[in-house]
């Protein structure tokens, strides 16, 4: 990377900082007149960008296992992406500064004329949730810090040793990220309505959050690889092509797992569960799960049918961004009918989702500035 | 080898050259198409890096068929339990509606699956000619070599201006260690 692309990115960073800070200014002084319109904004856009982070190192440890060309076009980028967890560590703090807006189980007085709040308040009661929060942080963070590094030093050293334990790393990480990802889901999301449970709702958040880094990496990759930061032997028009059948797949398991999930409480019918969905499918919401039925998955799932879209790198990248956007409106329609029984699409929505935008991406770009944009140990022979 | 002084291309299956390695083959392949020879197959070990491409392997259209198959399993699927639930066998189950589309939905993904897989796969065997007991090629001896370490070039007779005799010297000359003229 010459000197002026580092101060191009330089300036870009600055500028998606400057972007974040101001709409996080806006978002605070917001927060004080509306703050259950902000709580359950930002708890969306938080998810939202937590899902990318963590759910790249999902893919990091499959590629770890498996290997293939795919990973080694987008490797390093996928290694920055998880870098950015520092940042998703003191985001965490206004999700819990306004637990009491979100969470109806925090509200004692509630809790106690309620029978089955007060069977699951050995769970759901404030001090744990804070301790879950900051045991899963503690643990992505020093799962993410080994995952970097132990790849970086490979990268320089190519020690087999070296890739043997890395793939020990990620074959326990895996089992972790499933643990991880389960719990915070149902902490964060599930736990809006307390009575409420799915049993496959981790499974779902585990293969959301993969998709969506998935479809960020192949957007990342693809912008890259167009001003040409990325070398044309790095993100070839095979591993696109692989990378779109990749994002088939996942997008497929992501339909799969939600089918599943309406199909066992549609055929049940029973009223604890069905609530849940009798919110998100009527009046406005309504109107959501067809826009995201028709956009998130028959869209994509005819576009990547055709080798035409997954051989052009534009076209791939179009895709992904589609379904990158149709991920945060998935996660709006998951999150926001816990709160609001008919959809109020409100200026706090955007304003932490820009925030969160802006900084994650900044920082991202400030660690791209680090080493190379490739893997040092990438060549056709992982295509074979 | 067959001698037979005859122009008439409809007596030969084609020439076939032997190769040690796999880069001569692939060059071999790119000298035959630049002399303007279309009609060709390779036969290898394992499979080539490249060597479909330098053959001028087009992208099967099978693609089409195996989405129609696709297309026809879900609309099987649908229909079946349609037919069964609603026309043939209507059964109350806790109320539910007789067109309970949302519990279909595994059996049509399932059926959809399965056609699509079962065109795909008859599709290949048919479309690649199989089975196929018999091949013009069986006849050269030193061709059960492709099954260890040899690389053969097939030039067939379909192919452009053939001439056997001066195919045969114009493979000599891509440095094949063995070039037989093959009958049908």
């Amino acid at each position: 990377m010459n000197l002026q692309t580092r101060r191009h990115i330089n300036n870009v960073s600055n500028g998606c900082f400057a972007i974040g800070v101001i709409a996080g200014i806006m978002t605070f002084i917001g927060a004080q007149s509306s703050p259950k319109e902000f709580a359950s904004g930002y708890l969306v856009a938080y998810v939202f960008w937590l899902g990318i982070t963590v759910g790249s190192s999902a893919l990091i440890m499959i590629h770890n296992l498996v290997g293939g060309g795919w990973g080694m076009a987008v490797r390093n980028l996928l290694d920055r992406s998880i870098k950015n967890i520092a940042l998703m560590l003191p985001l965490t703090l206004p999700i819990l500064f306004n637990m009491h807006e979100l969470y109806e189980w925090t509200h004692l007085d509630v809790v106690a004329h309620d029978a089955i709040l007060q069977h699951k308040a050995a769970y759901l009661n404030t001090p744990f949730f804070i301790a879950r929060m900051a045991i899963y942080m503690i643990i992505w963070i020093i799962l993410f810090i080994a995952l970097y590094h132990m790849h970086d030093k490979y990268d320089h050293t190519l020690d087999e040793g070296l890739l043997l334990k890395l793939q020990r790393v990620s074959g326990a990480g895996l089992l972790v990220y499933a643990l991880t990802v389960s719990f915070c889901s149902y902490d964060l999301i599930m736990s809006l309505e307390a009575h409420w449970f799915s049993t496959i709702f981790g499974m779902i958040y585990m293969v959301s959050f993969a998709l969506t880094a998935l479809a960020i990496g192949i957007v990342v990759g693809v912008h890259y690889q167009k001003n040409q930061l990325i070398t044309e032997n790095n993100y070839t028009a095979k591993r696109n092509a692989e990378l779109g059948n990749l994002l088939f797949g996942v997008n497929l398991v992501w339909v799969y797992v939600c089918l599943s999930q309406f199909l066992i409480i549609w055929s049940g019918n029973l009223q604890e569960e069905t609530p849940w969905y009798l919110v998100r499918t009527q009046g406005g919401w309504l109107t959501w799960i067809y826009v995201i039925i028709a956009l998130h998955f028959v869209v994509p799932f005819l576009l990547l049918l055709l080798r035409k879209v997954k051989e052009n790198f534009l076209a791939l990248g179009l895709v992904a961004t589609l379904i990158a956007i149709m991920r945060y409106v998935d996660l709006y329609w998951q999150i926001k009918p816990a709160l609001y029984p008919q959809p109020q699409v409100h200026w706090l929505d955007f304003s932490s989702l820009i925030c969160i935008t802006g900084l994650w991406i900044g920082l991202f770009l400030r660690f791209t500035k680090q080493g190379t944009l490739f893997s040092l140990r990438d060549g056709p022979d992982h295509d074979e | 080898m067959t001698k037979k002084a005859s122009d008439n291309s409809s007596i030969y299956h084609g020439v076939i050259a032997e190769f040690s390695t796999s880069d001569d083959l692939i060059h071999a392949v790119n000298e035959s198409r630049k002399k303007g020879y279309v009609q060709m197959d390779a036969y290898s070990p394992f499979p080539v890096h490249g060597l479909s491409e330098a053959l001028g392997h087009r992208p099967s259209n099978l693609l089409v068929a195996v989405f129609c198959g696709g297309l026809i399993g879900a609309l099987t699927g649908f229909g079946l339990q349609y037919y069964l639930s609603v026309i043939a066998y209507p059964y109350n189950v806790g109320g539910r509606p007789f067109n309970s589309w949302v519990s279909f939905i595994p059996i049509i993904f399932e059926l959809a699956v399965l056609f699509a897989a079962f065109t795909a796969v008859f599709g290949m065997i048919g479309r690649n000619g199989l089975p196929r007991p018999y091949h013009p090629v069986f006849k050269v001896d030193r061709f059960e070599g492709v099954t260890r370490d040899k690389f053969f070039l097939c030039v067939e007779a379909d192919s452009g201006e053939f001439d056997a005799k001066k195919c045969q010297a114009f493979l000599e000359g891509l440095g094949s260690s063995y070039v037989e003229i093959i009958e049908k």
